[in-house]
């Protein structure tokens, strides 16, 4: 059946990612390694069934802690803001490896497909994978606390654009990074030096926030009019703790806003990912093409060398040296191209 | 009319060495064209530029006037790619790939039906289209890979090696189609290490070496000016290759 080219893109990806039609043979026809099946279907069991109430009680016990002060608005705020943290740091690694060590971006470009498409179906699927994340840290607390609060349908129907776009902002904020700066660092040539350095990173970023993050909001808390402000005005808590993180205060801004100003929300918190996900395509499309082929580059270059390194030493056949096996073990595509 | 069009083209990997050094040429529509060399001439860096995976260091590459790297989607829109290795989403089966190559090319339901049907057939792919990729044998991956690329019936097939993995009765199947299609006026550029094929279904031929052109024309010109030799013979002669001086006695020394 003939399908739009986007959609058959995007969905092409999720399915070969999580390779649904090959769990679908193995489980359903053939009816190999049920056992996995099973398993999952066990674990989750068990985790909805003893863990979901302790969760939700707990839940619903911090909603109940935060509307005695009046500030039921930042428990949603660190909801979106913890989903958000968690999106930032898996991210990253999703965002590489889908974008430069996949190997079906040899295919991708050899399709009549701008790179912009392939641009945009491979951040949704970095998307699709951390909405994982949100379906376990943000979901709940967003329909826990509908419940208890037995909120509006404009609630329900902002809590599905906040869910969806929760990991858009990670996303994007990745993408505008990364993908300028593989221009000039080969992260094919550095896989593993890449993982070890980003690892560091996030860490002395998480640091470097908690950091900020608390000075911030003790500096906010020390001060007796703020205090008093804040006490009177819990949106304003809301603002401070969300400057660090503006979906988030937008986000809630549109969930329990005053009035008609919640459409306005929503409608803002839409267009900041909409339009952020537009500026993450655009450079993207700048730098992405190009830095592309020069990762085809690289890899077309190694084999090259290899291959040079093999014909040097074809008049002395027996002067094989380790650096030589080496350089063979780690290119085993030269033989298929003999 | 020319289909491809190569000039003045150069790729370098790392500075100062050139994989492939000021080629031109000029492919024509209704021709079989044959590109020879041997294992690291740049073969395979020629091909993946036309067909825009990699970035021409110098020089500009044209597919039915389209230039691959200003207009790279139209000119991909006219070629039928194969790899010299096939890559495929292993985790789809068979068909799904397929369906999913035809959305890209926008094939119509009918036309994806047909030639779905028809090249499965003549391949003998057919009853494995349901199964999932992975479990394909080397020679079932190529000819998947041959059907994606002939499924949207592009002017241009741009073929890596083709027959490589592929049993007699395909590779023989294949010839034919190569031959079917220049004969409707469209063209068949591909490489490939099998001399007899180069004789007997190439209008025209090139031999690359190091990177660089050693001759362009047609395989009796190319014959007749080595003194009617083999193809293998003349080969080996274009590409000064030392094979036939090879002692392998010590093969058996121990």
């Amino acid at each position: 059946m003939k399908q739009n080219k986007m959609i058959s893109l995007i969905l092409t990806l999720i399915n070969a990612h999580y390779g649904l039609s090959k769990k679908r043979v193995q489980y359903f026809k053939e009816k190999k390694r049920l056992w996995e099946f099973f398993l999952l279907l066990g674990v989750f069991g068990f985790l909805f069934i003893f863990i979901g109430p302790l969760f939700v009680k707990l839940q619903g016990m911090m909603i109940d802690q935060y509307r005695q002060v009046g500030l039921e608005g930042l428990f949603l705020n660190n909801a979106i803001l913890i989903t958000g943290m968690f999106g930032f740091f898996l991210g990253i690694y999703l965002v590489i490896n889908e974008f430069f060590f996949t190997k079906d971006l040899n295919l991708l470009m050899s399709l009549p497909l701008k790179p912009k498409e392939i641009l945009g179906a491979k951040s949704f699927l970095v998307m699709i994978d951390l909405l994982w994340i949100s379906l376990l840290f943000l979901l709940p607390p967003l329909v826990i606390f509908g419940v208890k609060t037995g909120a509006d349908i404009i609630y329900w129907i902002t809590m599905v654009f906040v869910l969806v776009f929760s990991q858009a902002f990670p996303v994007i904020i990745q993408m505008i990074v990364l993908l300028p700066i593989s221009r000039y660092i080969n992260f094919g040539k550095y896989k593993d030096f890449l993982i070890y350095f980003m690892s560091i990173l996030l860490v002395v970023v998480v640091i470097g926030f908690q950091f900020y993050a608390t000075n911030d909001l003790a500096g906010y808390q020390l001060s007796e009019e703020k205090m008093i402000e804040m006490l009177s005005n819990p949106q304003g808590l809301i603002s401070q703790a969300g400057k660090d993180y503006p979906p988030a205060s937008i986000g809630v801004k549109a969930l329990i806003g005053e009035g008609f100003q919640r459409v306005l929300w929503l409608f803002l918190f839409i267009l900041m990912h909409v339009t952020g996900f537009y500026f993450a395509l655009f450079i993207g499309e700048k730098t992405y093409y190009k830095t592309y082929l020069k990762f085809q580059d690289h890899y077309n270059g190694k084999e090259g060398k290899a291959n040079q390194l093999i014909f040097e030493h074809s008049s002395d056949r027996f002067s094989g040296t380790d650096c030589n096996l080496f350089v063979c073990n780690k290119q085993p595509g030269i033989s298929a191209n003999i | 009319m020319r289909v491809i069009s190569i000039h003045d083209f150069s790729k370098s990997y790392s500075k100062g060495t050139f994989a492939v050094k000021n080629i031109s040429l000029e492919i024509r529509d209704g021709e079989v064209f044959g590109f020879l060399g041997p294992n690291g001439a740049g073969k395979s860096t020629t091909i993946k530029s036309i067909v825009g995976l990699l970035n021409p260091t110098n020089g500009s590459i044209t597919v039915n006037g389209h230039d691959i790297t200003k207009a790279s989607v139209q000119a991909k829109y006219q070629i039928g790619y194969v790899p010299d290795e096939a890559v495929l989403m292993e985790k789809l089966k068979g068909i799904e790939y397929l369906n999913f190559i035809a959305d890209m090319y926008q094939v119509s339901n009918r036309q994806r039906r047909e030639r779905i049907t028809k090249l499965s057939e003549a391949f003998k792919l057919n009853s494995d289209l349901v199964k999932t990729i992975d479990t394909y044998s080397h020679g079932m991956r190529q000819k998947l890979s041959l059907i994606s690329a002939l499924m949207h019936n592009p002017a241009v097939w741009i073929l890596d090696e083709p027959i490589v993995g592929l049993d007699p009765e395909s590779a023989f199947r294949l010839k034919k189609m190569m031959k079917s299609h220049s004969e409707k006026g469209k063209t068949v550029f591909f490489s490939t290490h099998v001399m007899e094929i180069v004789e007997k279904i190439c209008d025209r031929v090139a031999i690359i070496s190091k990177g660089e052109l050693l001759f362009v024309g047609t395989v009796e010109k190319l014959k007749k000016n080595r003194g009617d030799s083999t193809m293998e013979e003349v080969f080996l002669e274009v590409t000064k290759s030392e094979a036939e001086q090879d002692d392998f006695s010590y093969l058996d020394a121990y």
